[in-house]
């Protein structure tokens, strides 16, 4: 088959990774045509935070992604670890079993992808979290460091217009932040002013909000419910800032709803084109020099694994059995309690203020890898009367309509996100039993939380707890975690970087070891989660950088020279 | 993002859900009608009451069935899963049982102490039993309905969609924003 002649890169996933690389593309001369399994959304007739119903759910999902996944029967819980159970005081324990509980991956697909619900944190990786092996014998290093990676992290920044601190210390930068940092809210400063009070440093959070109007945008205006999708435009998700310029270059199609079921593998080594199904039910095939894969850290290892043939017979880019392996969960602990003092807390950004103290991967006493802390009510949903409702106040009746009226504003919570380290039994597979509506193999997430990963949860949750009450709150009263709950958004790996073809499905450039023109663009390729960032940056600069390597394979014409 | 999201959908599939598939579905081949058909009409009674028990009017909010709550809730139930239907369906049959035990009269023909009894009772029992679970889910579901309404945030400062204004006064205590 012979390339579209119109189109020079078809990129599968239209999130950060897919996005960023579009438009790097694009900005270059380069034909891209970007393909998404979901829908694109309209922010002004989509989103619903004008109505009265506005809390009723969450982002609102018109291609939710849970048909396309299961879990495999996850670990048993034990007694010692019970105070990591999650629970709330009026619904007690989530997990009524005694053994871990698959809930969600958290993963929107349409033109954005999972940023149309983000928080908008917007974080550079620590330095030394990108060389775990060399310094700590843990995960394995990048394949490049903080410095390869710098120049990237600032042309996302610039685009989305990354607001920060004027002094962090958390990272090296060489140019400031091109945003001001946003004045924390009246209940972010009683986090700021308890941290310091433990001896903590807190500062502004580095955030894809606008302080600032930029670039068409106006500034965010605070109402804190980022997760429901931004109507403003403000929140600096993929499809208002990379996919829009991308659009705009004229040199990028984008086609929502054509969901990618396999790559067809040719015998020289590429890719020579893929399957889709649109909405409609119609089948067609699509084919580029070059193919981007940016469907995220589930959905890309089980592309890859789905695409089997005589040319690849255990999958593309799995001749050593490394897709799919090497996958990481998010190591997450939110503690929430009330505050005596009205805070309306329900207002500002989510996550304004943040710890890095204990980020760095020797920063916890007696563990590898590292975590930090946020302000949580806004992640916790504790946004608006209903959620106040149902889980602040018990009981009903009068008096609990009284005290609802009483209560709203004065939830405080602490988010904690720790260092997830590979293990071999965590990992992506195929389904053997399941399929989705297509009869193809759910992709199959098996995680287990080991021993240090406990260690470090409950160095979280005492910390949450410190904090609460360092900030005169009173006593939880729900607090939930990874540890009995598998309910991520930011999972990685199951291709990840590496030089070594043994131990890594992608090289240093982004492309598939062995595979000529086949590269991915998104979280899979982390060899290591970080201690507790927010990926989505690091995405849209490892999707700029392989953009780079990818011009420069086009020019060159290495992506059809025969393998050596 | 969130990280370990816990939205509102999140939430009822957590502590309300999660266990009832394990309702035993030979107990609903008894009834000739559909649960949501009984719903509508014997026990729309019952419903009615349980409610206005959760939720009665007080000097700033009317009571649910004012709000016309108890319609609302049965479209929710259309368009769940027949197993919660199901369950409210087994809950207020359960509270029927308790009225004419205790009190010789229809739940519906209760006062508020004697409904809020029976209800409470339901809550008191075990976590995984079914008065349990149906009380949590009616009472999550009755909240998630009711709040949405504007006349029930009467005396709640900036409990409103929080969209066109947002906060622009965030960082200020909310008493001088």
């Amino acid at each position: 088959m012979k390339p579209d002649a119109d189109v020079d890169v078809i990129v599968i996933g239209a999130g950060p990774g897919g996005g960023s690389c579009a438009w790097a593309l694009a900005r270059s001369g380069v034909r891209v045509l970007l393909l998404d399994a979901g829908p694109a959304y309209d922010p002004a007739t989509d989103y619903r935070l004008h109505r009265h119903d506005w809390e009723q759910g969450g982002f609102p999902d018109r291609a939710p992604a849970h048909d396309s996944y299961s879990f495999a029967p996850l670990q048993p819980l034990e007694p010692r670890w019970d105070e990591l159970r999650s629970w709330s005081h009026i619904h007690g324990r989530f997990t009524r079993g005694e053994r871990r509980r698959g809930w969600r991956y958290h993963h929107v697909q349409g033109i954005g992808g999972s940023t149309l619900h983000f928080s908008g944190e917007a974080h550079r990786l620590h330095p030394r979290a990108m060389q775990l092996q060399r310094d700590f014998g843990a995960a394995a290093d990048w394949p490049f460091d903080y410095a390869g990676l710098e120049p990237f992290y600032e042309q996302a920044e610039s685009l989305i217009g990354v607001t920060g601190p004027a002094s962090d210390r958390s990272r090296p930068r060489r140019r400031p932040y091109p945003q001001p940092a946003h004045p924390p809210s009246h209940a972010g400063s009683r986090l700021l002013a308890a941290g310091h009070r433990l001896g903590q440093h807190w500062q502004a959070n580095s955030l894809a909000a606008l302080s600032r109007p930029h670039a068409g945008r106006p500034a965010c205006n605070y109402c804190a419910n980022c997760a429901r999708g931004c109507p403003r435009g403000d929140k600096g998700s993929a499809d208002v800032t990379f996919i829009q310029q991308a659009r705009a270059s004229g040199r990028c199609r984008v086609l929502p709803g054509t969901r990618v079921q396999r790559l067809i593998a040719g015998p020289d080594h590429r890719i020579r084109a893929l399957e889709y199904i649109d909405t409609e039910g119609r089948r067609g095939r699509l084919s580029a020099r070059i193919i981007v894969l940016a469907a995220g850290a589930v959905q890309t290892p089980r592309l890859l694994l789905l695409s089997d043939n005589a040319h690849a017979p255990t999958g593309v880019g799995n001749a050593t059995g490394q897709v799919g392996r090497h996958f990481m969960e998010t190591l997450a602990w939110t503690s929430s309690a009330l505050h005596p003092e009205p805070l309306g807390s329900h207002r500002g950004l989510p996550m304004d203020v943040v710890c890095w103290d204990y980020n760095a991967p020797d920063a916890i006493d007696g563990l590898i890898g590292g975590c930090r802390f946020a302000a949580g009510t806004a992640e916790a949903d504790l946004l608006g009367p209903i959620n106040y409702a149902r889980r602040v106040v018990p009981g009903w009746g009068r008096e609990h309509k009284q005290r609802l009226r009483e209560r709203f504003g004065r939830a405080l919570s602490v988010v904690a996100i720790g260092e997830f380290l590979p293990n071999d039994r965590t990992y992506i597979d195929l389904d053997p039993e399941r399929t989705d509506a297509h009869g193809l193999p759910l992709a199959r997430i098996h995680s287990y939380i080991d021993e240090p990963a406990c260690r470090r949860l409950q160095f979280m949750a005492r910390t949450c707890r410190e904090l609460l009450q360092a900030a005169g709150a009173g006593a939880p009263f729900e607090e939930y975690g990874s540890y009995d709950l598998f309910s991520a958004t930011h999972v990685f790996g199951g291709a990840r970087l590496g030089h070594d073809p043994e131990h890594s499905v992608v090289n240093a450039d982004g492309r598939v070891h062995d595979w000529r023109n086949l590269y991915i663009s998104d979280a899979s390729l982390f060899p290591s989660s970080g201690g507790g960032e927010s990926p989505s940056l690091t995405i849209a600069a490892l999707g700029i950088r392989i953009a780079e390597k990818i011009r420069a394979a086009l020019q060159s014409g290495t992506d059809r020279r025969p393998k050596a | 993002m969130p990280r370990i999201a816990l939205t509102r959908r999140v939430f009822l599939l957590l502590t309300g859900a999660g266990v009832l598939g394990a309702l035993p579905l030979a107990r609903w081949l008894g009834h000739r009608r559909e649960p949501l058909q009984v719903l509508q009409t014997g026990l729309r009674p019952s419903l009615r009451q349980c409610l206005d028990t959760l939720l009665p009017a007080d000097a700033l909010t009317p009571a649910a069935t004012e709000l016309d709550l108890d319609t609302e809730l049965l479209a929710a139930l259309a368009r769940l899963p027949a197993r919660y239907s199901r369950l409210c369906l087994q809950g207020l049959e359960w509270c029927e049982q308790r009225a004419r035990e205790r009190h010789d009269r229809d739940f519906a023909r209760l006062g508020p102490a004697e409904c809020d009894a029976i209800l409470q009772q339901a809550a008191d029992a075990p976590a995984a039993s079914m008065p349990a679970r149906f009380i949590r889910h009616l009472r999550d579901q009755a909240f998630e309905l009711y709040y949405a309404h504007p006349e029930a945030l009467t005396g709640m400062a900036g409990s409103g969609p929080p969209q066109p204004m947002g906060y622009p006064r965030y960082a200020e205590p909310p008493g001088e924003a």
